[in-house]
Formats: structure tokens, C-alpha cells, sequence
């Protein structure tokens, strides 16, 4: 039994929400540095004045403050009752609006993940291009596609009502996923050159394409499309990373990811990351660079490489991918991080360039995360 | 399965020390690189896919972030990581216990989280009956079965997990043992 239900849970969490504790943790530790003194008296005090503590937050259940606008911490907005949303790598954001009992989240590309705190009297309104997704309490992440009107909401708690932009309500509740993609707008075909109907045949059916299939469906549910997908990609997306990898190695790397398209390869870049075969994940993302040369996927793909690399202690090297991300996306997404993370690898590694990239990290982020380690590095030298 | 730290990880990290003295976000950020496959696994078995895994790997995180830079040696990291982490698993149990006297806790009590992440319908079903008799132990006697039965570890290392003797460890497992098995007898799972 004990074999049976080891095998069931091996897995454990996938990929997603790996990143998302990655990020949430780095976002906390970067609120609480250097700040034990204060973490101990806001200790004593709590310890002091327990039970009150106790029927303040009861209180606060009953009746939350009113919202206000959130502070940034890192790349999490915080709120003031305790609600967090936070943004994956890549994805723009702002808040519309935090006041009173409504706050207004505008989503305008890539993936938020939310874990809202404040009970049903606050009314949360997220919006992703014209679709808008409704919340009280409850935790869930939404992924949205401009470029596609691709809409993706996935509740871990609570429920949410999701209004899409053809003027439809679902009800998306924990556990549940929704897959909402704009549907197709009716067209006029060109008129046949002659009749090529008989009479009886309704003139309607030439005239326009019939009203794109049902938008909304859960994942897993979903025969058509599972047919389409390699087999390694399920896998992937399923969080089984070594067996994904296996069956691209069964097939051979270079044919499993011929022809495939970036996001893919960045996917099967993270599988094999997860599965411990950084030579495969190194494979994907050279690939990657090799076939989308000059593309934001191929920058993100220099990050990656940066990142796989430090992290098997080839500093140079690591520092050098970071450097090539600086380049090829100076605005990008994690221009910061890498800028930083290059000064970190290059100083590790003792390289030449190091004082260059702690004077260009100062210039662009004198109070940045690295500026303490830029300032050391200058003085040094 | 060894306690023991990767040696290479730990001398290539100069100034590590001070660095998660500092909560320095590069110290979290290799801290959650190193053990997040350790913390994730136990609190996955300890809790069986549990809706407030992310929270409790994040609070393991967080406590381990506050105190890192008192371990004496940072060698023996990993096993102290484990030990924090079986304890926010311990203390988020005891917490769900008073709830639940109080009436105040949803506690899945049909697995429905199974759902999502068990796609076998029987293997879902045995990990029902498993985590259902589990409910019967104290967060103690738990998390000595689990990390035996499940993570497969030594004793010596539930033993050093559980921050107790071996001896103690003996005993929690030897309770928690007949009474899984009899729960799960009166329940028909087992023969």
C-alpha cells in the first residue's frame, strides 16, 4: 500500500508552482532583509497582547480595512489587509485601483498569480484585455495572451466568475481550470462562380462559417486537442519531467524537437532542468537560439543558460549568458536580474570584466539589489 | 540517503554565512535552488498533496531563511532543512486540530485534492484510505510513518528529522504503525 501510494505522489507539485514558491519566497525575502530586530518586537509585542491579537483578527474578518494602494515588493504588489499578487517572470501589470471595498488589477501580458486574504467584503476585479475575472477570497493564477485573446484561469481556492469579452459568465471554482480563447467572428465567404447547389440546399451555409465551437474546456478533458500534442509534451505538462525526458531521448533530441515551436523548447528546457539533465536543457535552449535567432525567446533562452550554468559553478560562462540577455533585451523583462546576476558570476569567478558590469549595474540600478556588491567590486579594484 | 550537503556547493559558496545572516535575497534564492526538492517532498508525503502546500513550503522557507546562519556547520544544512521543515508541517497539523475542534476546518475529508494530481483511479482510492487513517495519528506519529514508510528514510535520520531519540522514535512508529493497520482493518483496506 505504502509502495502504491509513493509512486501515486512522486511527482510531487509541478513546474508552475515551483516557480511561483521561487518567486514568492524571493519576494518575502526581499521585504524582510536585514530586518530581525524588527520581526522580534513585532514578536514580543504580538506575544504581549495575544487574546486582543485574536479578536483582531476575528474583528478584521468580520469587517476589513479599507483598501489601499499596494507597495511593491519585488515583483509582488502587497496590500495593505494582506493580499498578494504577483507577477511571473514576463508578465506587465498595474493596479487600476485600490480603494474602498474594490481594488482593480489590470493584466495587460503574461501571468499573475493571486492569493487574495481580505474576505468577501472587498470585491477584487481583474481585468485581461475586455475579459474580467471577479474574486473575493480566494487564490488562483491567470494567464492571458494579448496577442492570441487567449485567457487562462486556474482557481486553487475559492471560486471566481470569470467575464469573458463575448459577453458570457463562468464560475470557475477550486481545482478547476478554464481555457478561454476569443471565438472566431463570423465571415462573409466570396459568392460561388455558379451555382453549385441544388436549389434546396439553404443558401445560409455558403454564405457564412458556422459559429466557432464551444471556447471553454477543462484541460484534461480534451481529446482533439491531447492528440496533437507530442507525447513528451503531456508528460511535461503533467510535472512527469524524467519521463518526458526519456521519451524525447528514446525518439532522439534533435528529431523529438525538430520543428517544434519556442515556447516548447523552453518547456522541455525547464522538464529537463527539473529532471536533473542540465546537458539536455543546455541542448534546448542552444536550439532554441540557433532557430530563433534575434527573438525575445532567444534572449530569455541566453537567461536560462546563464542561470543553468551559475548554477553548476561555470561562473565565466554564466556570467557570459547574462551578458549576451544585457545585450539582446536591455529593456527586457529581466534586465535587472541579469545585470546583477552577471556582476555576481563574474565576480565569483574572478573575471576581468566584473568592473564594467558593476559600473553599468550602478549607473541603471544605483540602489538595486546587487548595488551593495557593485560598490565593493569598484573598491576593490 | 545521506544528511549530508553536497561539499562542493558549500565551499564554492564563499561568504554564504553572511549572506543568509543578511537575508540576502541571493542566500533565499539559493537556499530554495538547493532544497526545494527536499521540502517539497516531505511536506508533499506528510500532508499528501495538500491545499496549503505552497503555503507551508513557503513558511519552511521562511523559517529556515530567519535561522540558517546559526547552523555551526554548514555541511549538515540538509538535514537541519528537513527538521524545519517536518516541524512547520508538525505545527500547521496542531493548528488544524484546533480548527477542526472549534468546527472551523474545511479538512477534505472525502480527498477530493487527490483528484488533480492522482490520475489512477485506484491508486487515488488507496491514497484516500491512507491519508484518511493517518488523520487518526498525532502530527508526532505521523510524521515518523510518513518519513519511514513513505520518504524511506533511516531511523537514525526520522529520528534526527523529528528532533527526538531513537528510542522515541521507535516508540511513535510502533503506535503509529498499529494504529494505521487497525484503522485500516476496520475500514477493509487490509487484510
Amino acid at each position: 500500500m505504502m509502495e502504491d501510494v509513493r509512486d501515486a505522489l512522486r511527482e510531487g507539485p509541478d513546474a508552475a508552482r515551483r516557480t511561483r514558491q521561487r518567486a514568492r519566497f524571493l519576494a518575502e525575502a526581499r521585504g524582510k532583509a536585514r530586518f530581525g530586530f524588527k520581526e522580534l518586537a513585532i514578536g514580543a509585542l504580538a506575544a504581549a497582547i495575544g487574546s486582543a491579537g485574536v479578536l483582531f483578527v476575528w474583528q478584521q474578518q468580520r469587517a476589513p480595512a479599507p483598501l489601499e494602494a499596494p507597495r511593491l515588493e519585488g515583483s509582488a504588489y502587497v496590500f495593505n489587509e494582506g493580499s498578494e499578487v504577483y507577477l511571473e517572470p514576463g508578465a506587465r501589470a498595474h493596479v487600476q485601483k485600490a480603494a474602498g471595498r474594490e481594488a482593480v488589477v489590470v493584466l495587460e501580458s503574461g501571468e499573475l498569480t493571486v492569493r487574495i486574504t481580505s474576505g468577501r467584503k472587498n470585491v477584487w476585479r481583474f481585468r485581461a484585455g475586455p475579459n474580467q475575472v471577479v474574486v473575493r477570497g480566494t487564490k488562483f493564477s491567470m494567464l492571458w495572451r494579448p496577442k492570441s485573446e487567449a485567457l487562462d484561469v486556474q482557481v486553487q481556492e475559492g471560486k471566481v466568475e470569470v467575464h469573458t469579452s463575448d459577453g458570457q459568465l463562468r464560475h470557475v471554482t477550486a481545482g478547476e481550470r478554464l481555457s478561454w480563447t476569443k471565438p472566431v467572428e463570423a465571415e462573409v465567404a466570396p459568392p460561388p462562380e455558379e451555382p453549385a447547389v441544388e436549389e434546396t440546399e439553404p443558401q445560409v451555409r455558403v454564405k457564412t462559417r458556422p459559429a466557432a465551437p464551444k471556447p471553454v474546456a477543462v484541460a484534461a478533458r480534451e481529446p482533439d486537442r491531447r492528440a496533437l500534442v507530442p507525447e513528451w509534451k503531456r508528460h511535461a505538462d503533467a510535472g512527469r519531467y524524467a519521463k518526458a525526458v526519456t521519451l524525447v531521448e528514446e525518439q532522439g533530441v534533435d528529431a523529438a524537437l525538430a520543428g517544434v515551436s519556442s515556447d516548447d523548447l523552453l518547456l522541455f528546457a525547464d522538464a529537463a532542468r527539473l529532471a536533473r539533465r542540465n546537458d539536455l536543457g543546455r541542448a534546448a535552449l542552444n536550439a532554441l537560439r540557433e532557430r530563433f535567432k534575434g527573438s525575445a525567446d532567444a534572449a530569455e533562452a541566453a537567461f536560462r543558460l546563464g542561470r543553468l550554468e551559475f548554477d553548476a559553478q561555470h561562473l565565466s560562462e554564466a556570467g557570459g549568458w547574462f551578458d549576451a540577455y544585457v545585450k539582446e533585451a536591455p529593456e527586457g523583462p529581466f534586465a535587472t536580474e541579469a545585470m546583477g546576476r552577471r556582476l555576481d558570476a563574474w565576480q565569483r569567478a574572478k573575471d576581468e570584466r566584473v568592473g564594467g558590469a558593476a559600473s553599468e549595474y550602478l549607473e541603471r540600478f544605483p540602489k538595486g539589489a546587487y548595488a551593495p556588491l557593485a560598490r565593493q567590486v569598484l573598491g576593490e579594484l | 540517503m545521506s544528511n549530508a550537503l553536497p561539499a562542493l556547493a558549500v565551499t564554492q559558496e564563499a561568504g554564504l554565512r553572511e549572506l543568509l545572516k543578511a537575508r540576502d535575497e541571493r542566500s533565499a534564492a539559493w537556499l530554495y535552488d538547493t532544497f526545494e526538492d527536499e521540502v517539497n517532498r516531505i511536506v508533499w508525503s506528510l500532508l499528501g498533496a495538500d491545499r496549503d502546500h505552497d503555503d507551508i513550503v513557503h513558511e519552511a522557507f521562511c523559517m529556515v531563511l530567519k535561522s540558517a546562519h546559526q547552523v555551526q556547520d554548514l555541511g549538515k544544512l540538509k538535514g537541519w532543512v528537513r527538521t524545519v521543515t517536518v516541524n512547520a508541517v508538525r505545527l500547521t497539523l496542531r493548528k488544524r486540530r484546533w480548527l477542526k475542534l472549534f468546527g472551523m476546518l474545511d479538512d477534505d475529508a472525502q480527498g477530493e485534492r487527490f483528484e488533480a494530481v492522482v490520475p489512477d483511479e485506484q491508486q487515488r482510492e488507496t491514497a484516500r484510505q491512507l491519508y484518511r487513517a493517518l488523520e487518526k495519528l498525532s502530527p508526532d506519529e505521523r510524521s515518523a510513518l510518513v518519513l519511514r514508510h513513505l520518504e524511506g528514510f533511516e531511523l537514525t535520520e526520522v529520528a534526527s528529522a523529528c528532533n527526538v531519540s531513537l528510542a522515541t522514535i521507535k516508540r511513535w512508529l510502533a503506535r503509529a504503525e498499529s494504529k494505521v493497520k487497525a484503522e485500516l482493518q476496520s475500514k477493509g483496506a487490509v487484510p
